[in-house]
């Protein structure tokens, strides 16, 4: 069994097409790559994958990752993929590894483009309450939550918004949950049409997966 | 802009393009802008391999760039509104009034409001007559332009027939109209005088009452009647060796491979049976051929064997098994659609299903066999209960039937038969012996209203009245129930309309450009479909419906006639007579019936 990382971005209008449709999405490539695929077993053999963390739809990821399961050695693994991308799809590179880590993903690094920013005292405001509540959407409904012990860095520089939030299994937030509370919490901010980039995925040391 | 409206619309992957196998070129360098247009939603139109086929033909000229374009939803109709934004093709973005020409796919009569909105949408004038010098040529095909009376306000010219090689005559000809600086009207003269092109502001209907009682051509370079063209040679036709694979998924995602084209067995119910003759097919060395191409560039995980009937392939089971040895090794499945339940073999069933599982679907038609004799479905009860019995025992646990009411010459008694027969489809699984925790069987009768349709033995028959319709789903559903069968049947309302555009004349054009005003759009829709918006529009034209479902008298001149499908009125009518006594006719292998389509000396004519 040989068991590759490859890490990938996601630009431009690629960013609109949702986790499953990119999971599809990433099968085919592999298969038009014709690469020695291991399959599932079962009536709908499909080849073994697992992405690190879902992407949301309108976000643009510059350093996402999949692992994916082969019966052979493919040195050339991300030459052979490149060319088999639609638009937008970029691979940066793939490396063989024993064992990922995606279970260590604990925290994700964004920036925002919103078209306006806070001001610096804005966000230090901001970020010096103990507590943010507001309202998040779950798979059972919208909660009234805390968001700010998720919310482990927000600082700008060179005029875009850079956030680090939690990500993962145990705890998870959306950077657009965060602007509609800066929305929210920041009196006369109206943060407007917000532009995501997810720059990588890192585990609770802020080490990258 | 664009960015923030597909932000705020659901699967916005419809609207933006790039899929693998999209074809992009350099505007500059090309001299004719072409955007297929498909009048309804992206995952309908990219499964339409008409539209793929072209699409990629096209996009072999080096002087023409092919886009496409498909209807919006509401979601993004009113975004794009919001936004000042006109309907644009998928790969440029540029707005379709930029455009040279436009091309509609026709596969459905209630999809003719959703051609009109695309224009709208484009802000383009939708009659043709008031699309002055620079707005762009608007020309269609596809099964619907058989009749093109409806939609020829609107419409430029038709094509009529199989578009491979009509296509590239009309790109020729365009090419050299656009260096003469000529208006448009040379160019429709041009393309009136190529085989297979239908210009309907050449011809002049005159009517009286109902009936349409002649046709006058204003323009000598319209011939008399237009003949639909078709490929003779199947390998030396052009098949596009890629297509494009959406990210969202379509209604066909999968590789489409087409086998034939024509059907042997002549159903008197069935459009395609006539027009798309004479049977067709791909030599087994080209479809595995392209089926590796195919497999190599899209990536696709299925792949489906396209024609009228699968099981009519004439070296289906070789075939099939070399196709096998490629896919099972790729791990790919393979779906044969459309078998016949007289002749589908076990063997093979029992091979398909290795890969994947999926669902089986027989057409009986008719549930007595008067009836399919009637129809001339050549296939009896027994047929249809040992076909289940194999399936049963192959370890299939869903079968859909399909069936139709409010044929003609159709009883009360015939209309009982469906659920009859689908009861004794469940009782064959009763007499297997079941395994301990076996899933229990499921039968579904999808039960769809007949509408006579133009060029076949029943167009000149009445078409049952909603109410009538209304009647024989309420026989359907008390004759028998049965906790394993499940009876789907249709919008008797939208039926009847479906009727009245399909052997509809040219005064339609007033009603739907009327319907269309009134908010009549995807009608093929149920959430969108509203009988009273269209009942306003014809009254408001002064047009009743009857007009177009009354029985046609065969001395009357009908509006579709201006076409010639390469079957004679003479082969319709003795069709007709021989369902009226209820007797089979021969399929085109076991006996030549002289419909007339021998004339192109092609493919099972020839043989």
């Amino acid at each position: 069994m040989h068991k590759y990382i490859v890490r990938y971005s996601k630009r431009g209008d690629a960013k609109f097409v949702s986790h499953l449709d990119f999971l599809r999405l990433i099968q085919r490539a592999m298969r038009r790559a014709e690469l020695p695929l291991k399959f599932s077993e079962g009536f709908n053999p499909h080849p073994c994958l697992s992405f690190a963390h879902p992407l949301g739809v309108g976000i643009t990821g510059e350093r996402e990752l999949f692992e994916v399961e082969l019966t052979a050695p493919c040195p050339a693994l991300a030459a052979q993929l490149a060319p088999k991308m639609p638009r937008g799809i970029e691979i940066v590179e793939a490396v063989p590894c024993e064992k990922n880590r995606f279970s260590a993903v604990s925290r994700a690094e964004y920036t925002v483009l919103p078209e306006t920013l806070p001001t610096a005292d804005q966000l230090d405001a901001f970020m010096k309450k103990t507590e943010i509540l507001t309202e998040k959407k779950t798979k059972s409904g919208v909660k009234t939550a805390d968001i700010r012990p998720d919310i482990f860095d927000a600082r700008i520089e060179d005029g875009t918004l850079f956030l680090r939030l939690a990500t993962g299994s145990q705890a998870n937030l959306k950077p657009s949950t965060v602007m509609d509370a800066m929305g929210e919490h920041i009196p006369g901010y109206t943060p407007g049409f917000c532009r995501y980039t997810r720059l990588r995925l890192t585990d609770a040391e802020n080490k990258e997966i | 802009m664009f960015e923030k409206i597909l932000n705020a619309v659901q699967k916005p992957t419809r609207y933006i393009g790039g899929e693998y196998g999209a074809v992009y070129k350099n505007p500059a360098e090309v001299k004719i802008r072409f955007c297929m247009c498909f009048p309804d939603l992206y995952e309908v139109g990219m499964s339409h391999l008409g539209m793929r086929i072209l699409y990629h033909l096209k996009n072999t000229r080096e002087d023409t760039w092919c886009e496409r374009a498909f209807m919006p939803w509401d979601d993004m109709a009113a975004e794009m509104e919001k936004h000042n934004m006109p309907l644009f093709a998928l790969e440029s973005r540029d707005p379709l009034g930029d455009f040279d020409m436009l091309g509609f796919s026709l596969q459905y009569e209630m999809s003719y409001t959703n051609v009109l909105e695309m224009l709208r949408l484009a802000r383009i004038p939708l009659r043709s007559a008031d699309r002055t010098e620079g707005f762009p040529f608007v020309c269609a095909g596809g099964s619907c332009a058989m009749n093109p009376e409806p939609m020829a306000d609107f419409i430029d010219f038709f094509i009529i027939g199989e578009g491979e090689e009509v296509n590239m005559e009309i790109l020729d000809a365009y090419g050299e109209w656009k260096d003469s600086g000529k208006p448009k009207a040379a160019f429709l003269e041009t393309v009136a005088g190529i085989a297979g092109v239908y210009v309907p502001s050449f011809y002049e209907p005159v009517f009286d009452g109902d009936r349409q009682t002649a046709v006058r051509r204003l323009h000598p370079a319209a011939p008399e009647k237009v003949k639909k063209r078709i490929v003779e040679d199947m390998d030396k036709c052009y098949f596009p060796e890629t297509q494009i694979v959406p990210y969202g998924e379509i209604v066909h995602d999968r590789i489409s491979l087409e086998m034939f084209r024509g059907c042997i067995r002549g159903c008197r119910f069935c459009q395609a049976g006539m027009i798309y003759r004479p049977v067709r097919e791909r030599s087994p060395e080209r479809l595995l051929e392209l089926a590796e191409k195919l497999i190599a560039q899209t990536g696709y995980e299925e792949i489906s064997l396209l024609s009228l009937s699968t099981s009519d392939y004439s070296c289906l089971a070789p075939f099939t098994e070399k196709l096998l040895d490629m896919t099972e090794e790729k791990k790919i499945s393979l779906a044969l659609p459309s078998l016949r339940i007289d002749n589908f073999s076990m063997e093979l069933m029992q091979r398909i299903q290795k890969v994947r599982k999926t669902g089986l679907t027989f057409a009986p038609e008719a549930g007595t066999q008067r009836m399919r004799d009637v129809i001339n479905k050549g296939i009896t009860e027994e047929n249809v209960l040992e076909s289940a019995r194999i399936a049963f025992a192959g370890g299939y646990k869903n079968i859909k039937l399909y069936f139709m009411i409010g044929l003609p010459y159709e009883t009360d008694e015939d209309v009982a038969g469906i659920p009859l027969l689908a009861k004794k489809v469940v009782d064959v699984a009763y007499e297997l012996p079941k395994q301990k925790g076996e899933k229990p069987v499921q039968i579904t009768a999808s039960v769809s209203s007949f509408v006579p349709k133009p060029h076949t033995p029943f167009q000149w028959e009445a078409q049952n009245t909603a109410a009538q319709l209304r009647d024989k789903q309420r026989i359907l559903c008390e004759t028998v129930r049965s906790k394993r069968l499940t009876i789907n049947y249709h919008e008797s309302k939208l039926s009847v309309l479906e009727g009245v555009f399909a052997r509809g004349d040219r005064r339609l054009g007033a009603v739907l450009e009327k319907a269309v005003g009134l908010g009549c759009r995807f009608d093929g829709w149920s959430e969108h479909f509203d009988f009273n918006r269209w009942q306003k529009a014809f009254a408001d034209c002064g047009v009743e419906m009857e007009r177009y479902t009354r029985a046609r008298e065969t001395d009357e001149l009908l509006p579709w006639e201006v076409i010639d499908c390469g079957v004679s009125r003479t082969f319709l009518l003795r069709e007709r007579d021989r369902a009226q006594k209820g007797e089979v006719t021969p399929n085109c292998r076991e006996k030549c019936s002289g419909c007339g389509a021998a004339a192109w000396k092609a493919g099972v004519c020839h043989a």
